[in-house]
């Protein structure tokens, strides 16, 4: 079957990954399909209430459910799977990058910019990264950019130290001097040779940071802090069920379990992609 | 401790000294911070204070005396002072000074991350003894469920789970709040702290309702925190496990618990103190959500209600004060480390 | 088999456990030990080191150790529980290492390995262990046992460390003691320094000495009879100082791969184990 997936493809290489990897990346493959397709998998439009049937237990026209407003549990949970990977997309698109900017820029010029840039990576990493971009979200008012910039915020040093690793070992090495021979200078080295190197360590260190930017992106959505009502959003929808959980218990159980869910693909992308590069290296 | 190392004390002093160094502008980064995403703030404090009738005047008057019309370094410097002397501001909620409600909190904060840290150190330390005895067994795939569960779950969903099931349903455990409600208004809370405060009291059933409603929290806290504990010391514990004086030690006849607690436990002693810092710091983080699900007051609370209220000198001394936890504890550790390991 | 063998090791074997079937390291080793100096000869990957951690028991999974017959004087080790190991290693059975600053712990002071080291078989009062200790350092050539006892070991010099590791296997009295290259981490000057050294002790207490080496002209010297090792098998055996003129071609291309003083500026040979391979089976 997996030739026919993937044909012309080394089926062979195909099912040697680790399962955990395939796992994770399976479930991630749901999940975002179901964001993706929420408009035509929900029954339901998530934003349309309808009183009469608030606080409705699951049944065949409800799966889930309604909420306090009537509203149709399920479709609330497909379109809230839009805000969490949004979020997340948001993040990884602009954290890597600036942190693969200053950890590069620093390990490869060295000298006083490498002082500088590290004490100030180190410096940003010495700060209580939830706690900040609390503040950070609490003062700046809530949604869903200022949580990404809050998290990226605080994200970016991990990345920076990786980078600025890998590039002092590239240094040390003949790999870019070669390069520097053929005539490749500048941001085209560093784009081209220094940065393929950084990317096996980032893979699952931001796979393994997602999920927990997940979790806490689900927190702030708890505490009232991510995106504004009423576009769902699985964090909001735990605290909505909150205030119902003694009769209600469904509202607080299923958007967490999905929080669950997503969390738990990627930390298994993670391992698997762990195993898979430790695996290469032993081939 | 072996006497004879401190005759290389000039060698410790500047290695201290420069471990200070970089907490003390930690520090003062932090505090930069904190004013920065105050001056951000699109809430005027001076409206908030005057209210929206007030008069033009009284408005230009308490621009003034928060020192709104100074210049930016100006006002930095009247914030980081009046931040040495303890005064963070005032609370836009409570009226009162955002220090004097912290202070009032922060043993209850105190008090949850550190019995969760006594907990995660015996089980996380036990369990990668355990762990490094018996490799490859039940408690490494224990281990890693735990890992994964904690790195997955929610902290916050588990919580209102667990007060639903054990609360609610099962009737076990105390629910919201520290106390009981009976007991809430009726014992003196001198330290703060409510297993010392309840059992001073002397009101019976105190002392077990105060622990009934700790049970959840801090065995949450711990089910976290457990495995990034346990993971690490076992990891250090196999590696040091293949190394020749470990070898020798078993020649002697010492047995593999005696070994590896007597001998390769040592060995990574500033790694597990490192490590144990990070989790309390962790903690005080984690301590957060915990207390904002379970309604127990502490600064973790008090920033979340904050925060809810938009009530912006609360959140920044609330974050001020988690921050400078946080940063002492990890420079501290830093330093210790750097000073008790013998090979340095 | 001699009768008062202190260690009797008879058709050892030495195998790793793995997925696509076990990979014999050591097919079928026998020798006795009495109150001797025996030494084990052979290049890197021979297994002697193995052999010495069979016969201390102390080889990890997938390493699996198993003989007709493995006897410590009478105690039948193979019989052993976990137990009773630990009261035979240390005070019938030690071990010494090559290196002592990776066979020290390196964040306890030596005073207090030593004192671990005999607290783990004898229950003594502080007084009586501070004496043993220092008059074992003594033993040794270490008169200042003081300044010893609270070093640590990135403190020690080479020499030094190695005198500390034998005081400190010779605490609880043993009757074997296994040495896997005791003198190869150290200076030229200091090895017949030290080796002498062991030797002595073995002598004087009766001990078994197993001396594992890769230095034939020091094994000529000093061991009573001599195993060569090849591929986890004794290709040959003998009174130690006639290694030189062995008649065997193993024994003599090791014998002769040795750089010296006379060899200096010459090609060493190389062994090449085809022509005696039908030796090398046996």
């Amino acid at each position: 079957m997996l030739a026919w997936l993937f044909p012309g493809r080394d089926v062979q290489r195909i099912r040697a990954l680790p399962s955990s990897l395939l796992g994770g990346l399976l479930l991630l493959l749901l999940i975002m399909l179901s964001a993706l397709l929420a408009p035509w998998l929900s029954a339901h439009d998530p934003l349309t209430q309808n009183l009469a049937l608030r606080l409705q237990a699951p049944s065949l026209l409800h799966p889930c459910g309604t909420d306090g407003l009537g509203r149709d549990v399920l479709s609330r949970l497909l379109y809230g799977a839009r805000a969490t990977l949004g979020l997340v997309t948001l993040v990884a698109l602009f954290m890597v990058p600036l942190g693969l900017v200053i950890g590069i820029t620093a390990g490869y010029l060295g000298g006083w910019i490498d002082r500088v840039l590290s004490a100030l990576t180190n410096l940003v990493m010495a700060f209580p990264p939830l706690v900040l971009a609390l503040a950070f979200v609490g003062v700046l008012g809530p949604g869903l950019v200022n949580c990404a910039l809050a998290f990226m915020l605080t994200g970016w040093p991990t990345y920076a130290r990786l980078a600025r690793a890998q590039t002092l070992i590239l240094r040390r090495s003949e790999y870019l001097d070669a390069a520097r021979m053929q005539g490749i200078v500048g941001v085209r080295l560093l784009a081209g040779h220094v940065l393929p190197a950084c990317v096996p360590t980032m893979q699952v260190r931001l796979a393994l940071d997602l999920a927990s930017i997940i979790l806490a992106a689900s927190a702030f959505g708890f505490l009232g802090l991510g995106v504004r009502q009423p576009t769902p959003e699985w964090g909001s929808m735990i605290a909505d069920g909150s205030r119902v959980i003694f009769e209600q218990w469904w509202l607080a159980a299923f958007p967490g379990l999905l929080i669950f869910v997503v969390s738990l693909a990627f930390n298994l992308a993670a391992e698997g992609l762990r195993d898979f590069g430790d695996s290469r290296y032993a081939r | 401790m072996n006497a004879s190392r401190w005759l290389a004390w000039p060698h410790l002093l500047a290695s201290a000294a420069s471990s200070v160094a970089t907490l003390t502008g930690t520090l003062a980064a932090l505090l930069c911070v904190t004013f920065a995403l105050s001056s951000l703030s699109p809430v005027d404090p001076a409206l908030k204070l005057e209210g929206e009738h007030g008069s033009a005047a009284s408005y230009e008057q308490a621009r003034h005396r928060l020192g709104l019309d100074l210049s930016w370094p100006e006002r930095l410097g009247r914030y980081a002072t009046g931040a040495l002397h303890g005064d963070l501001g005032v609370s836009f909620s409570t009226g009162a000074p955002v220090a004097q409600d912290l202070r009032r909190v922060f043993p209850a904060t105190l008090e949850l991350a550190t019995l969760a840290m006594l907990g995660s150190t015996l089980l996380g330390l036990g369990l990668a003894f355990i762990s490094a005895v018996h490799p490859r067994g039940a408690t490494d795939a224990l281990l890693r469920v735990v890992s994964l569960a904690g790195n997955s779950l929610p902290i916050f969903w588990l919580g209102l789970l667990a007060l639903y099931l054990f609360y609610a349903q099962l009737q076990w455990l105390g629910g919201p709040g520290r106390l009981d409600d009976a007991y809430e208004y009726t014992i003196d809370m001198p330290t703060g702290l409510v297993l010392l405060d309840a059992w001073r009291s002397g009101v019976p059933g105190a002392f077990t309702s105060a622990v009934s409603h700790l049970v959840l929290p801090v065995a949450l806290l711990v089910a976290y925190a457990v495995g990034s504990i346990a993971r690490p010391v076992r990891a250090a514990l196999l590696a040091e496990a293949g190394k020749d004086y470990v070898l020798l030690a078993r020649a002697t006849g010492a047995g593999v618990w005696r070994v590896v607690l007597l001998h390769i436990f040592p060995a990574t002693g500033s790694l597990v103190l490192t490590l144990l810092a990070l989790t309390y710091a962790n903690l005080l983080q984690g301590a957060v959500l915990v207390e904002t699900v379970f309604a127990r007051p502490g600064i973790g609370r008090y920033l979340t209600t904050a925060l809810f209220a938009g009530d912006t000198p609360a959140i920044l001394g609330g974050t001020l004060v988690i921050g400078i936890c946080f940063v002492l504890i990890n420079g501290v550790t830093d330093l210790l480390a750097r000073l008790l390991d013998p090979r340095t | 088999m001699p009768v008062d063998a202190l260690l009797s090791v008879s058709h050892l074997s030495v195998h790793l456990a793995r997925q696509q079937g076990p990979s014999v390291l050591i097919p079928d080793l026998s020798f006795d030990l009495s109150s001797e100096c025996v030494a084990l000869v052979g290049e890197s990957g021979s297994g002697k080191s193995l052999t010495a951690r069979a016969v201390l028991g102390l080889l990890e999974p997938p390493l699996v150790a198993r003989a007709a017959h493995l006897r410590l004087g009478e105690v039948d080790l193979q019989r052993c529980s976990a137990t009773d190991w630990n009261r035979l290693r240390g005070a019938r059975l030690s071990l010494m290492l090559q290196d002592p600053r990776h066979s020290l712990n390196p964040v306890l002071s030596v005073g207090r390995q030593m004192n671990m080291a005999l607290q783990v078989h004898q229950r003594l009062p502080a007084v009586e262990r501070r004496e043993r200790i220092a008059s074992m350092l003594e033993a040794v050539g270490l008169t200042q046992s003081q300044r010893v006892l609270t070093a640590y070991p990135h403190q020690i010099s080479g020499g030094m460390g190695q005198r500390i590791v034998l005081a400190m296997m010779l605490l609880n009295d043993p009757q074997v003691l296994i040495a896997d290259e005791p003198t190869s981490a150290l200076d030229a000057e200091l090895r017949e320094q030290v080796m002498e050294l062991i030797l002595q002790h073995v002598r004087t207490r009766r001990m078994g000495l197993l001396l594992i080496s890769h230095d034939l002209q020091m094994v000529a010297r000093h061991a009573d009879r001599a195993l060569v090792m090849y591929r986890g098998r004794i290709v040959d055996q003998g009174p130690a100082a006639n290694l030189g003129r062995s008649s065997h071609p193993y024994t003599r291309a090791l014998w002769a791969c040795r750089p010296s003083g006379r060899t200096y500026g010459t090609v060493l040979p190389v062994l090449d184990p085809a022509p005696i391979a039908d030796e090398l089976r046996e």
